[in-house]
């Protein structure tokens, strides 16, 4: 494999950046894997990359319905950050913005990922004080983040509006938060894998499982039958559809959640704004369009597409805490299928069949933890146990009701 | 943006005017001091999530703040029967031709299922 770096980049400019060779290969399935993994997004990648590359387990294969990376990994707002309030979270999403710091060298892979912080605005005095009490718990967990003023705010944000129909009373800003390129994240992970032995083999459809006396055997799948005595199920939206596939239920709804982007503007934005009251999420793209992430609908469906109303409700407050923004067009709008839990946290976990193990329920804030996740989930799979970041996400929690509840603390309430 | 038929109304109102809570004909434990963490847990957290024929519950917040069922193909978002809780849900099936191998729903409904019979 070619090593990206600038002597790689001029060999290849004579030859007119023809000659590139292909990131992964297309191989045929084989008979039989020690793993296999089902889903071929971020996170499914990333499991298949660090069982590679920690644990040395190669003899593995992705399994992945279309191609790679083109279900929600594709389809998010691509924010990374960790200022999450419960010890839990704060423990998987910190791991994730970790590996990320240094994701571009280990993957020898741009993944553009630029630290430019994410700003939380408080609108009235309960946000400030829910504020004051999350950014205090983020404290404790050694994360940074700081409690900023209308002033400071205004200075980082020049074209925000702190005084009109949602004044802003202050902020919580994480530095070291920021967004990275999502294809890149799954291409880099896709490659390195690909390098250290892994098959990715796409166009590849699970439909079924072959259990034994409680124990998998195998994988049914439309390019034939799989065996192997480890699954990682990995494939967000139709979480429930592969389970019910080996038998089992999941505490998730499947619902549509929508982004959108505008024409390409000079920049203006310089970092992420988030507000959870009134459901702003805004961010500039390196193409110079403001990234807007919308709400979630609220019924189940698979359909990939969101409903109009979610995007006029967005709307308003945008234009009012960004006036410039009203005569702005919007040029792409597109909607993802994404695995929502209760408590609005992931589900990485054994499942009822002995061998098969799931990493799902990431709900609308996925892709920020596709490094972390990817990370405890290979550990998990290498060992039968799972990692200890992961095993307050156990489906349990459900029965005994230590729910890691972060419906209220996430960045935009959903 | 659905388009849904009202059944006490029985005209085409938008979905805008209704909140939809999750899945339809889910038993409730009738004593739930009596059934154990996991099948209380099954009841409030588990849900047949279907991709497919999918049974809901609708409420009207804007008007008469009833609360009534729909059935809907959560591939294609189109909905195919609307009714009252006191309407005969077999019958609607029926009459729809939906086969019953098609019908998933969650965990303890299928084990409340699966005791009666």
């Amino acid at each position: 494999m070619t090593k990206f770096n600038i002597f790689s980049l001029i060999k290849n400019s004579l030859s007119y950046h023809e000659n590139w060779e292909q990131h992964w290969r297309s191989p045929e399935p084989k008979k039989e894997y020690d793993i296999v993994i089902v889903g071929g997004g971020g996170h499914g990648l990333a499991t298949a990359y660090y069982l590679a590359s920690e644990f040395g387990i190669t003899n593995v294969a992705v399994l992945e319905k279309g191609w790679i990376g083109g279900g929600n990994t594709g389809r998010n707002t691509t924010i990374i950050r960790s200022n999450y309030m419960w010890d839990e979270s704060a423990k998987i999403y910190e791991h994730s913005l970790k590996l990320f710091e240094g994701l571009s060298q280990e993957l020898n892979y741009n993944i553009m990922f630029s630290q430019r912080g994410v700003l939380n605005l408080a609108h009235n005095v309960h946000d400030l004080q829910e504020m004051s009490r999350r950014g205090t718990a983020i404290k404790l967990n050694g994360i940074d983040t700081t409690f900023l003023n209308p002033e400071q705010i205004k200075e980082k944000v020049p074209l925000i509006n702190l005084n009109g129909r949602y004044p802003i009373l202050g902020g919580l800003f994480q530095p070291r938060a920021g967004s990275a390129r999502h294809d890149a994240v799954a291409w880099g992970y896709a490659r390195s894998a690909d390098k250290l032995g892994v098959d990715i083999i796409q166009n590849c459809e699970v439909q079924g499982f072959d259990i034994k006396n409680g124990k998998v055997q195998g994988v049914k799948t439309t390019r034939g039958n799989i065996k192997t005595k480890k699954v990682g199920i990995v494939c967000a939206g139709h979480s429930s559809v592969i389970a019910d596939m080996a038998g089992f239920n999941l505490p998730l709804e499947t619902v549509p959640l929508q982004a959108l982007v505008s024409e390409p503007i000079k920049p203006v934005l310089d970092t992420v704004v988030m507000s959870n009251a009134v459901h702003v999420y805004l961010s500039q793209s390196d193409k110079g369009e403001l990234v807007i992430g919308a709400g979630t609908d609220e019924f189940v469906s698979y359909s990939q597409r969101g409903s109009f109303d979610v995007i006029e409700h967005i709307m308003p407050p945008i234009i009012e805490l960004f006036p410039f923004t009203s005569r702005l067009r919007q040029l792409r709008q597109w909607g993802g299928m994404t695995d929502c839990t209760t408590d609005r946290s992931p589900i990485i976990s054994k499942t009822p069949v002995d061998g098969i193990m799931i990493n799902c329920g990431w709900g609308t804030g996925g892709f920020k933890a596709t490094a972390g996740s990817g990370n405890v989930f290979a550990s998990s799979l290498a060992k039968g146990e799972m990692h200890p970041i992961a095993q307050p996400f156990s489906i349990d929690r459900h029965y005994d009701g230590y729910l890691i509840d972060e419906a209220a603390a996430a960045g935009v309430a959903h | 943006m659905l388009y849904v038929r009202d059944p006490y109304l029985n005209e085409m109102r938008d979905q805008t005017e209704y909140h939809i809570r999750s899945e339809a004909h889910k038993a409730r434990p009738l004593e739930p001091s009596k059934v154990s963490d996991k099948d209380w847990g099954d009841y409030i957290f588990f849900f047949a999530n279907t991709k497919g024929i999918h049974f809901e519950r609708w409420v009207n917040f804007t008007g008469h703040r009833k609360w009534f069922n729909v059935i809907r193909n959560t591939v294609t978002d189109e909905i195919l029967a609307t009714y009252r809780p006191d309407e005969d849900v077999k019958k609607i099936i029926a009459d729809l031709g939906i086969d019953k191998k098609d019908i998933k729903v969650s965990g303890v409904l299928k084990k409340l299922k699966k005791k009666s019979s």
